[in-house]
């Protein structure tokens, strides 16, 4: 590895890996093994490293094949009932404003892994499309399409637009649809 | 009688602006809270890039915008939920390294050494 700092390189992806890491996985201890898994992994595996290229992508993409290949094994106890954990996780709108972390944590672990994955590596890890698509393995299409359902879905569960800008309550829904000058 | 049909069409058009200007509906009132609270939220120094950052307007009147056309809630709640993802993402990114990782890359390298 002649003089090249591949454990310094490392050192500096760890933020960025732990914080995809949690939004993969969702609770910090699990999201930490991850993170080790892969290091141990990129470390194994760093003579196919070419130096000057993208270190970051390479890693997210050990680790998300880590992450995914733990999830086959563990091939699954708990998955949501369509809509269950949407419906619990509603917000009112005078609510909106105020809506803490927590609960946006919790509506984002409502996506599905594609689309979250997707939206996290676009939206908040700083790749581009094509960075993403190479990451996740297929189109830049796909990851396109997987980022605007996210977006749509959690608008969805926040209640930030169509019918859930007046809260559950169906009945006021109907009420207030008569004073709206465009319904 | 084109003049006198003019005239009733202004007449009409002004008593429509008078209306939905003066009187807010209940929507209009819940549209607003709406499309403010997310953009404080922005103003307090979240950065994100997103399209829908380009779209937001101005402080200035917001009734009356929303008294004209139907509020672009679906730009504003995009731009809240990318401010959303880069906070919970970067809160993440500014915890200090564990130390775990420090002594496992350290425990790599000397292995390393140790099999040379």
């Amino acid at each position: 590895m002649s003089s090249y700092d591949f454990r310094g390189e490392l050192l500096a992806v760890i933020p960025n890996l732990r914080a995809f890491a949690m939004s993969l996985v969702g609770t910090a201890d699990k999201a930490d093994d991850l993170v080790q898994e892969t290091l141990v992994r990129a470390w194994d595996k760093r003579d196919s490293f070419t130096p000057g290229t993208n270190l970051k992508g390479w890693l997210f993409t050990i680790l998300r094949n880590e992450f995914y290949s733990q999830m086959r094994k563990r091939k699954r106890e708990v998955s949501d009932p369509e809509g269950a954990m949407a419906e619990k996780l509603s917000v009112h709108p005078e609510q909106v404003g105020r809506l803490d972390m927590d609960d946006f944590k919790k509506a984002i672990g409502t996506l599905p892994d594609d689309q979250r994955e997707a939206l996290i590596l676009v939206g908040a890890s700083g790749f581009s499309y094509e960075e993403a698509a190479e990451i996740c393995g297929c189109a830049v299409g796909t990851i396109k399409s997987r980022v605007s359902r996210a977006r749509g879905q959690l608008s969805k569960i926040l209640k930030l637009e169509g019918d859930g800008e007046y809260g559950p309550d169906a009945v006021a829904v109907g009420v207030m649809n008569l004073n709206s000058p465009a319904a | 009688m084109p003049i006198a049909r003019l005239a009733l069409d202004g007449l009409q058009s002004t008593i429509n602006d008078m209306d939905t200007q003066k009187f807010p509906t209940v929507w209009e009132l819940f549209s607003i809270d709406l499309v403010t609270a997310p953009r404080n939220d922005i103003v307090n120094g979240m950065n994100y890039v997103t399209q829908a950052n380009q779209s937001r307007k101005p402080e200035s009147a917001p009734a009356e915008e929303s008294a004209r056309e139907k509020p672009r809630l679906g730009d504003d709640s995009q731009a809240f939920i990318g401010s959303k993802l880069r906070e919970f993402y970067d809160d993440v990114v500014a915890e200090p390294v564990p130390d775990r990782f420090v002594e496992l890359l350290k425990k790599l390298g000397d292995d390393e050494k140790a099999s040379k």
